[in-house]
C-alpha cells in the first residue's frame, strides 16, 4: 500500500474539471481548510448557467484536511475548451482527477468522456472519479447510465451523486479517489 | 444617406469596428508592434489585428487567464490590482492590460518583436486602453 504520509508533494495534487458551471469552485470552496484562491471574472456573454455570474478563467486552490490526516491540494480548471492550455499546465504532475458533471446539460455523458480524454495523457484513468451534480432536477441519465456508458467504452471509474455545496459529500469523492490509489497498491 | 445606413447597424458592431481602428493605429503608430488584440475579462474575443480567427481566439483565452493570474498574484500579496502585465523574451515583448468597464472590463494585449521600445510602448498601450475605455462608455447600455 502507497504510504500517503510520505507521499510527494506532487502526489498530494488533486485536479477538478468539468463543464462550466457543473461546480468545481464552489466544490473547492465547500471542502477546503482555508481561504481559496480564486481566478474569478464576470461572465461576459449570457452563456451563464443559472444564477452563475462568474466564471474561472486562471485556476482555483483550496487544501484540504482528510479524516485519516491526508493533506490534499485542490485546483479547479476553467470549464470552457477556449482554456484548455490552463487544463495542460493545471494537470502537470497530479495524482488524481476528479470530474464534477451538471446532469442538466445536454449530454452530460459525453462531458465526461471529453474531460476525460482531456486528461488522459497526464492523469491515468485508474485515478479519476466522476461527481454528477443536479440529479433531483435531472434525473436522467441516472448513475447506473454513466457506469453502463463508462465500462463499455472505458476502464470503470467511480461515478457517485453529489452536492457540490455540502462538504461531506466532496469529501467523499476525494476519500474514494485515494482510496482508489491505496487499493491499487496492495 | 450615410446616418440611416449607422441607425442600422447594432451599436455592438460599431463599437468593434472602432475597436478595430484603434488597434491598427497602435500597431502602425507604435514601432514593434506586431499584433494587438482586446479580449472580455472572461477570456472571449472582441478585436484583434490577427488576421486568423482562431489565433485571435486562443490569445484572447490566454490574455482573460493572464490577467487574471496577474490579479490573483497582486491581491495575494497586498499590492491591489494591477497596472500591466510585461513579459519580455529574448525576441520581443507582450503588454497586457486590463480596460476597466462593465461586466469585469477588457484586456488589451500587444505583442511586439525586438524594435519595441518598452517605455514607447507601455506610454501607447495605455493611451489606447483609455480610448478603449471611452469608446465603451459612451455606448448606450
Amino acid at each position: 500500500m502507497v504510504n500517503l504520509q510520505n507521499a510527494r508533494p506532487g502526489d498530494t495534487k488533486i485536479v477538478f474539471t468539468g463543464p462550466m458551471g457543473a461546480g468545481k469552485t464552489t466544490a473547492i470552496n465547500a471542502v477546503s481548510d482555508s481561504r481559496v484562491l480564486s481566478t474569478e471574472v464576470p461572465i461576459s456573454d449570457g452563456s451563464s448557467v443559472g444564477a452563475k455570474s462568474h466564471t474561472t478563467v486562471g485556476f482555483d486552490y483550496g487544501e484540504c484536511l482528510l479524516d485519516d490526516g491526508q493533506s490534499l491540494r485542490l485546483f479547479g480548471t476553467p470549464g470552457q475548451e477556449r482554456f484548455r492550455f490552463m487544463w495542460d499546465i493545471i494537470g502537470a504532475g497530479a495524482f488524481g482527477l476528479v470530474v464534477l458533471i451538471d446532469n442538466s446539460r445536454p449530454d452530460p455523458i459525453g462531458d465526461v468522456e471529453r474531460y476525460l480524454e482531456a486528461f488522459a495523457r497526464q492523469i491515468p484513468r485508474e485515478r479519476t472519479v466522476i461527481g454528477v451534480g443536479r440529479l433531483e432536477d435531472a434525473p436522467s441519465p441516472s448513475i447506473e447510465d454513466y457506469c453502463q456508458r463508462l465500462a463499455a467504452n472505458h476502464a470503470p471509474v467511480p461515478v457517485i451523486d453529489v452536492d457540490v455545496r455540502q462538504a461531506d459529500d466532496v469529501r467523499l469523492l476525494l476519500s474514494v479517489l485515494v482510496s482508489l490509489v491505496e487499493v491499487q497498491h496492495e | 444617406m450615410n446616418s440611416l445606413v449607422q441607425a442600422a447597424v447594432p451599436p455592438r458592431l460599431l463599437l468593434v469596428s472602432r475597436y478595430t481602428e484603434l488597434l491598427a493605429r497602435l500597431r502602425s503608430d507604435t514601432a514593434g508592434v506586431v499584433n494587438a488584440s482586446i479580449a472580455t475579462a472572461d477570456g472571449l474575443a472582441v478585436a484583434s489585428t490577427l488576421v486568423d480567427e482562431q489565433d485571435a481566439d486562443r490569445l484572447a483565452a490566454m490574455s482573460g487567464s493572464i490577467a487574471a493570474l496577474a490579479s490573483a498574484l497582486t491581491r495575494e500579496t497586498g499590492h491591489g490590482e494591477p497596472e500591466r502585465v510585461v513579459l519580455e523574451s529574448a525576441t520581443g515583448v507582450i503588454v497586457s492590460l486590463k480596460v476597466p468597464g462593465q461586466q469585469g472590463g477588457l484586456v488589451l494585449t500587444v505583442v511586439t518583436d525586438q524594435n519595441a521600445v518598452l517605455g514607447k510602448l507601455l506610454w501607447a498601450c495605455r493611451a489606447t486602453a483609455a480610448e478603449i475605455a471611452a469608446c465603451a462608455d459612451a455606448l448606450p447600455a
